[in-house]
């Protein structure tokens, strides 16, 4: 009879101590960079103004909800639109948020990763988002699709579910660090005779690339120039390998100086076309891309793999 | 050893029920302690570090009042958020409160107006906005957080008076509680102490018999203590006669003799040499 009355009594004072006030213990101001119920929000956000800006051909609204170089490329996607006057690309109703990857941050900027599918175009498009301040609302700042079948490596595991930010050292003594494979990656786009073209695999966007700025420098009375700068990184992951998933974003210009009788025009309805106002190239010009790439950096220093990519024309200039 | 176990269990009982008793009293029977309204002279926000929250699982009220129905806003969030929100903004930083009321605080400079309207930004634990007042009331998560005050438009927050009250979930219960069993831990203690017996002790006393269960068997009275009332035991057999006649506990058990009447006579007065 005693026992279990005493059994009752410790369970209760157990029980009742679960709800006893205690003190905090370490008291360094930190936060999970977003829960996924922000990134659903954020997602919804997004979604809603993307909707109102495409059915109005106009891409002021997206700066309420796109930030950096997404908003560049956006931007220019919806002037190109606008001047050939074509409806914006058919989005998919359903996006399936496949994960949420939010590193724990004890200052903002905060930015979180989010692989998403969409299924009416088959393609996952890893989504970057950023706060830039907390008076500010979440942003998308990146979202480039994946390759092919490309699958997004396994990301170290921080405390309370978070993904581990990969720092600007080395991870290894083999491994580039995640600034480091950005600028490599940038400069053996500059052409496959590049030395840094041997530390990159390449894959057909570096092919398209390297050929198109192949096919320009034979342009006849033209002389052709292309550099491509990587921008400070500051999205980078710790993958399980001892090696980052790091996102790059490469700025590209492609300067044009043309002999005078001659004309460098591209085809109607592209966006180079559009940005030029429906002409082409007769004195000199130059047009600016923004890029961005989804660079695996293994920790074995093995070639870094693009996992994934999204770019555009964001602006011209035209002597 | 009793004595000791008694005084031990006295002890605790005492202050158990005292510690219950102060609680007890000081949360009263809403589960708070509450402290204001106290006048805070500001004309910018204010916005608590977060030592001084640096409980977990603590019920926490804040009423903020502003004359003239000046709107006014009471958000709890986590300290990376709210210090980049308020970083740039005049304010005043409370170290910490005292009790019950001592505040201790610096001011720093800065802007005058914030960023954004605190009622837009999504990221507070808690919050609550409102003409005149404000009431938050939460629970302190486990994670660094502040409290800010804020005014809401165009207003300041000139003429704000802070409530407080802290509580435990169901203090008022546990406390009593508390109180009520460090009592009966206190009284136990004294009867321990004293030597006074917890039950009855038993005069018969069944033992396993595997050929008749229900058949009580007679056994030998159980020694008393010392100290205690010392007890007889006798057995009568009445015969067919109706004559009684004493026999001892042996007889009636090897005669298998069943006990139909129990007879108890306490304190009688039994003259010297008369049998009961």
């Amino acid at each position: 009879m005693r026992r279990p009355l005493l059994v009752l009594l410790a369970a209760t004072l157990l029980l009742s101590a679960c709800t006893v006030p205690r003190p905090k213990g370490d008291q360094a101001a930190e936060k999970v960079a977003a829960t996924p119920a922000d990134a659903r929000r954020a997602l919804a956000q997004y979604e809603e103004v993307l909707s109102v800006a495409a059915e109005a051909l106009d891409a002021k609204p997206l700066a309420a909800v796109e930030a950096g170089s997404m908003l560049d490329i956006d931007t220019g996607t919806f002037e190109v639109a606008q001047q050939l006057q074509q409806k914006g690309e058919q989005r998919s109703e359903d996006l399936r948020i496949l994960d949420v990857h939010a590193p724990m941050r004890n200052a903002y900027p905060l930015w979180f990763v989010m692989p998403v599918d969409d299924p009416g175009r088959d393609r996952v498009r890893v989504q970057v988002w950023r706060r830039e301040r907390a008076a500010e609302p979440w942003k998308l700042v990146a979202a480039p699709e994946t390759v092919g079948d490309a699958d997004l490596p396994e990301l170290v595991e921080g405390e309370q579910g978070t993904v581990v930010v990969a720092g600007r050292e080395k991870p290894s003594r083999l491994g580039l660090s995640p600034q480091e494979a950005a600028d490599t990656y940038a400069a053996a786009l500059a052409g496959r005779e590049a030395p840094e073209a041997q530390l990159i695999v390449p894959d057909a966007f570096v092919e398209q690339m390297w050929t198109t700025a192949e096919s320009n420098g034979r342009l006849a009375g033209v002389r052709f120039r292309q550099e491509w700068r990587a921008e400070n990184v500051d999205v980078a992951l710790r993958t399980r390998d001892g090696g980052s998933l790091v996102l790059a974003t490469l700025s590209r210009r492609d300067t044009y100086r043309v002999a005078a009788g001659r004309q460098v025009t591209w085809p109607g309805g592209s966006p180079q076309q559009a940005f030029l106002d429906g002409g082409g190239i007769s004195s000199s010009g130059t047009l600016r891309y923004a890029h961005q790439v989804l660079l695996l950096v293994p920790g074995d220093g093995s070639p870094v793999v693009a996992l994934g990519q999204l770019g555009g024309v964001t602006g011209a200039d035209v002597r | 050893m009793r004595t000791r176990l008694g005084l031990a269990t006295l002890v605790v009982g005492v202050l158990l029920a005292a510690l219950g008793g102060a609680v007890t009293a000081l949360l009263g029977p809403d589960g708070r302690y509450v402290t204001g309204p106290h006048e805070v002279r500001t004309d910018s926000l204010v916005v608590t570090r977060p030592a001084v929250l640096d409980w977990q699982g603590l019920e926490l009220d804040v009423l903020a009042e502003l004359p003239a129905e000046k709107p006014v806003f009471v958000g709890l969030g986590n300290a990376v958020d709210v210090e980049d929100y308020v970083g740039q903004t005049r304010r005043i930083v409370v170290d910490g409160v005292g009790r019950p009321w001592d505040p201790s605080y610096e001011e720093v400079d800065g802007g005058a107006n914030l960023d954004a309207s605190p009622v837009s930004l999504d990221w507070w634990l808690a919050a609550e906005a409102g003409l005149g007042a404000a009431h938050l009331s939460t629970t302190l998560p486990d994670e660094t957080v502040e409290v800010a005050i804020l005014p809401v438009g165009e207003a300041d927050l000139t003429g704000l008076r802070v409530s407080l009250a802290y509580g435990v979930p169901h203090g008022f219960a546990w406390s009593l509680g508390a109180l009520l069993l460090g009592l009966g831990l206190a009284l136990l203690g004294v009867l321990v102490w004293r030597g006074v017996p917890l039950r009855p002790e038993p005069a018969l006393v069944w033992l396993d018999d595997e050929d008749d269960e229900d058949e009580p068997a007679v056994a030998a009275p159980v020694p008393a203590a010392d100290d205690a009332v010392e007890e007889q035991v006798v057995y009568v057999l009445v015969d067919d006669d109706g004559t009684e006649h004493e026999i001892t506990a042996e007889e009636a058990a090897a005669a298998g003799y069943e006990v139909v009447e129990e007879v108890v006579v306490e304190d009688a007065p039994t003259p010297e040499g008369e049998p009961r």
